[in-house]
């Protein structure tokens, strides 16, 4: 199993905003999680990325407890995520905000920053080769020079998409990449997800408001309300689950 | 030839022109005095930048490790080596040398201390302890005092009075060299993989965080270089003007760092440079208001945030100071 | 026993004085997230304002020593309005950094203002101040009247320049009134002005036990610091401003909603500890009676600790941590010896040392403070 979460709890305060949630994502595998606002789904993200630390339960990668670990060191294990309000380095070139997801996989030191030694210039040649082969694949290399805060929307997503790629993860956890899109291109850049799940054999867990769009990727749907997991299954099950339907009703979510 | 080429005979003109106009006697020595504090300053404010500009980290305590670095070279050169007006300058500048040496490690260890604990917090606290270290060196060094041997007599140096008598061992060359190593070291610095997480943690700590990079890390990083080059900055000074004094380490001095990082522009060497060469040279025309200076410092301060935030140059750098690969980069955004 | 309960009492003295500063802290950024640097030259304007009162003015005893505290208090939140109206609000949906820097500014203003206002210099700063003035009114009327330099837009509010006109003026009376007294007095280097507390009331020593006694004025600063609190904490328990501020804390955004005008609760805000560290000031320059410009910077720092210390945002929080913070200090300056050692070092200095030994272990031990909540980040 590549990721493994068993009965993680977590309290804001008084209020228990994930309760005992249990998930199992294997190898490429696309799972979706899905529910209505407040559910406590990016709460989920958090808690696995380290931004915080779980009241109760555990988190496994590749069979290693990894419950806790602050976030960088979540990275370097293989664990990247999106965030749901796009969060780049606005006043960074487009290049620079995908190298610097290269970081932590870059050696050289202070002394040879400063320096100049071979190491630094060898090191940045690299980096910036690799990065631009992220940018290609998202269409974004003929920006590689602007501000990412001047791009517009669409291609703000994409390249957090790209820049989370470029880390080289195992697991990427999107947190609604398709949101303020419309139809169209939320599908399209499912397509796009789908693809570059097979290309570099990742394992995606997705939340997503946009139903058609996870209906279509997701091979297992876990749905959560008010913390709790009501329901879990394949899409078609989902779909016709009257637990799911109630919990959306008056939302419309299911039309 | 390469427009570094054009940086490096620039710099070596202006050395030249200075040590040769000053050495017929053309150089005024009042204006040699105010460029050579025109450098203390850049290193000082390029220094703050680091901190406050590039990371994002908003240190009010500059002067506080400038001064922490003057009193260990001052102490240094004057009980340690006994160094004096009449000691042969060939004799005394390894031992100054050493003496800077220290100063930039006391410093380096004291933003370590002091860094470490703050930074992992919001970053409202930096604000204030920074603050009150200033203030807590003021009382420090208040306090500290120093018998001395001269001839027969017993002299009580530091505590209120401060620290005299220190030798004049800052000379235009050492200065020189001093800011090209500051300003070359941070320059490199700021465009490098080390530099890149710096910013990024300004432009967005959470996704710099979930980026790989270890936030806490590289703001006890830039902190500590930053005040490792405050303590340079400070035993320069010192050996410069020849005293220090306990208040030079407090909040007063510290704004006017800011002021000169907030009006070249946060996140901008070339605009630090400006900055503080514009200031030196106003507030010594300015002299002869006097006070009136200070309160149009706050005034300026207030008014550049509410008006101008990027300051000067806002975070774009002259060409010739950016290494090869931007400023082809530079070329092509302008175009 | 007796030293412990003499010391207790200065201690609870010096300590309603930082409560005091420290409430303005807390609150103001417990609705705008702001550290208001500015607050320690409050206080030290909150104390010249009464020492140009009580020196230019001859009135009946109790009619003065309510006026002394009350006209500081009412210019001190004319200062605090005018601060966040022109150095603070502009900047409230830019990066927090931003204001931050403002504060810093405006502090750093304030003081070196006051400090060049001393001496033969006092007469310019009357003057540049109805200047100042008389420029605003010359601007609105010229805009109003007579559509110069700029053509009246609908936005144009000739209010909005009401209240720092008016501070302008009441800045430059006071120093016109004070002039002949003020250009032989200097609070610059190491000179400073004494507030005449003999003008306001006569120092008193009322036994307690044994040796231990209690001042006439030490009782007037508590009486006057409880009563603040007691109508402080009315205000924001019970009234409607007050539940709108508190409101604000947790969701400026949804207090919006609400139909509340969030700017008037945060110039409430304002005006509430600006006028809390105006009356501080006034109180420690009659205990304390050297004035110097720079007379905040530290008592503006301690409170701040303090308010740290009791968990920011927290007004019960600043009052605790403020007394913590007095009496802590109080003990520190009698323990430690006067006198020491056959070179007879003196080390009470190291007692301003101590508020920030306090800083650093609350840092390291609970950032939130005694009241605080844990901080949770928003992601």
């Amino acid at each position: 199993m590549l990721f493994k979460i068993v009965n993680l709890t977590h309290f804001f305060g008084g209020l228990k905003a994930v309760d005992d949630f249990n998930i199992e994502i294997g190898p490429r595998q696309i799972i979706g999680l899905i529910g209505p606002n407040g559910a406590g789904k990016t709460t989920v993200f958090n808690l696995v990325t380290g931004f915080y630390k779980p009241t109760m339960g555990k988190v496994f990668f590749q069979d290693e407890e990894i419950t806790g670990l602050p976030p960088h060191v979540i990275t370097s294990k293989g664990i990247v995520r999106t965030f749901q309000n796009i969060r780049l380095f606005n006043n960074m070139t487009v290049l620079e905000n995908v190298t610097i997801a290269r970081h932590y996989r870059m050696q050289y030191g202070i002394t040879s920053a400063v320096g100049r030694f071979p190491s630094f210039h060898r090191e940045e040649h690299e980096v910036e080769e690799k990065a631009l082969e992220y940018l290609s694949i998202f269409h974004l290399d003929s920006k590689i020079h602007q501000p990412a805060g001047s791009l517009p929307y669409g291609q703000q997503r994409r390249l957090e998409i790209a820049r989370a790629l470029a880390t080289e993860p195992k697991l990427l956890l999107l947190d609604e990449p398709a949101a303020g899109m419309n139809n169209a291109e939320a599908l399209e850049l499912m397509h796009l997800i789908k693809k570059i799940a097979e290309e570099f054999r990742l394992s995606i867990l997705l939340i997503e408001h946009q139903m058609p769009v996870v209906m279509g990727i997701a091979e297992r749907i876990h749905v959560l309300d008010f913390g709790k997991t009501i329901a879990v299954g394949p899409p078609e099950e989902i779909k016709n689950n009257p637990k799911v339907i109630e919990a959306y009703l008056g939302e419309g979510a299911l039309q | 030839m390469k427009p570094t080429t054009y940086t490096i005979l620039g710099l070596l003109a202006f050395y030249a022109v200075v040590m040769v106009t000053s050495a017929v006697g053309l150089m005024n020595d009042y204006i040699l005095r105010v460029i050579n504090l025109m450098m203390i300053n850049i290193i000082l404010g390029v220094s703050l930048n680091l901190i406050n500009g590039y990371t994002g980290l908003f240190s009010v305590g500059h002067a506080g490790f400038m001064i922490v670095g003057g009193y260990v070279a001052g102490f240094m050169t004057t009980l340690l080596f006994g160094i004096t007006k009449d000691t042969p300058y060939w004799e005394a500048l390894p031992m100054f040398l050493v003496a800077i040496l220290a100063a930039a490690l006391v410093s380096a260890l004291v933003g370590f201390i002091i860094g470490l604990p703050v930074l992992r917090l919001t970053d409202d606290y930096l604000a204030i302890v920074t603050i009150g270290f200033g203030e807590i060196i003021r009382v420090i060094f208040n306090f500290i005092t120093f018998k001395k041997k001269v001839g027969n007599w017993e002299l009580d140096i530091g505590g209120p009075r401060g620290l005299l008598g220190i030798p004049p061992l800052s000379n235009f060359t050492v200065i020189f060299l001093f800011t090209l190593f500051t300003v070359i070291f941070i320059r490199n610095f700021v465009f490098s993989r080390h530099g890149r997480a710096c910013i990024a943690i300004r432009e967005n700590e959470v996704a710099a965080h979930m980026m790989g990079i270890p936030i806490t890390r590289y703001k006890v990083l830039a902190f500590v270089l930053g005040s490792t080059f405050a303590g340079i900055g400070g035993a320069l000074l010192a050996h410069f003007i020849q005293l220090l004094h306990p208040t030079m380490g407090g909040f007063m001095k510290s704004v006017e760092y800011l002021i000169i990082v907030y009006l070249g522009g946060m996140g901008s060497i070339s605009g630090t440079i400006v900055a503080a060469a514009a200031l030196t040279g106003l507030s010594e025309l300015l002299r002869p208001i006097g006070e009136l200076r200070m309160v149009l410092y706050g005034a300026l301060l207030v008014v550049l945030m509410l008006k101008r935030p990027g300051g000067l140059m806002g975070q774009r750098e002259f060409p010739f100071l950016l290494p090869e690969r931007e400023r082809k980069i530079y070329a092509l955004q302008n175009r | 026993m007796e030293t412990f309960l003499s010391q207790l009492i200065f201690g609870l003295q010096r300590g309603t004085i930082y409560a005091l500063i420290a409430l303005g802290y807390t609150m103001v950024y417990g609705v705008v997230r702001l550290i208001n640097f500015a607050y320690g030259e409050v206080f030290m304007i909150g104390a010249f304002v009464s020492f140009f009162l009580v020196n230019a003015v001859s009135l009946p005893q109790p009619i003065l020593v309510v006026l002394a505290l009350l006209v500081p208090m009412v210019t001190c939140s004319l200062l605090g309005l005018a601060m966040d109206a022109l150095a603070y609000r502009p900047l409230r949906q830019k990066p927090r950094l931003a204001a931050l820097i403002t504060a810093i500014g405006v502090s750093f203003f304030l003081s070196n203002f006051v400090s060049y206002s001393s001496g033969e210099t006092v007469r310019s700063s009357a003057v540049a101040s109805f200047l100042l003035a008389g420029f605003l009114i010359l601007y609105v009327l010229g805009v109003k009247v007579l559509n110069f330099p700029v053509k009246a837009t609908p936005n144009f509010k000739p209010i909005k320049f009401l209240i720092p006109t008016v501070s302008l003026l009441l800045i430059g009376y006071i120093f016109w009134i004070s002039k002949d007294l003020l250009t032989e007095l200097r609070w610059k280097g190491s000179s400073f002005a004494s507030y005449p507390v003999d003008r306001l009331i006569v120092i008193e020593k009322i036994p307690l036990y044994k040796s231990v006694y209690i001042t006439n004025i030490q009782i007037m600063n508590f009486v006057v610091s409880v009563l603040l609190m007691v109508v402080l904490s009315y205000l924001v328990n019970r009234t409607m401003t007050g539940m709108a501020m508190r409101a604000s804390k947790n969701n400026k955004d949804a207090v919006a909603l609400m139909g509340v005008n969030v700017n008037r609760i945060i110039s409430v805000t304002f005006i509430i500890g600006t006028a809390l560290a105006g009356a501080a000031g006034v109180l420690s320059a009659i205990t304390y009676p050297r004035l110097t410009a720079f007379m905040g910077v530290q008592p503006g720092l301690k409170a701040f600790i303090a308010a740290v210390l009791g968990g920011i945002g927290s007004i019960e929080g600043a009052m605790l941590g403020g007394i913590i913070m007095g009496v802590a200090e109080q003990f520190a300056i009698g323990l430690l010896p006067s006198s020491y050692g056959p070179s007879r070092i003196d080390f009470t200095p190291l007692a301003d040392g101590v508020a920030f030994a306090i800083l650093i272990v609350v840092l390291l031990l609970r950032p939130q403070g005694i009241f605080g909540e844990p901080p949770r980040e928003k992601l």
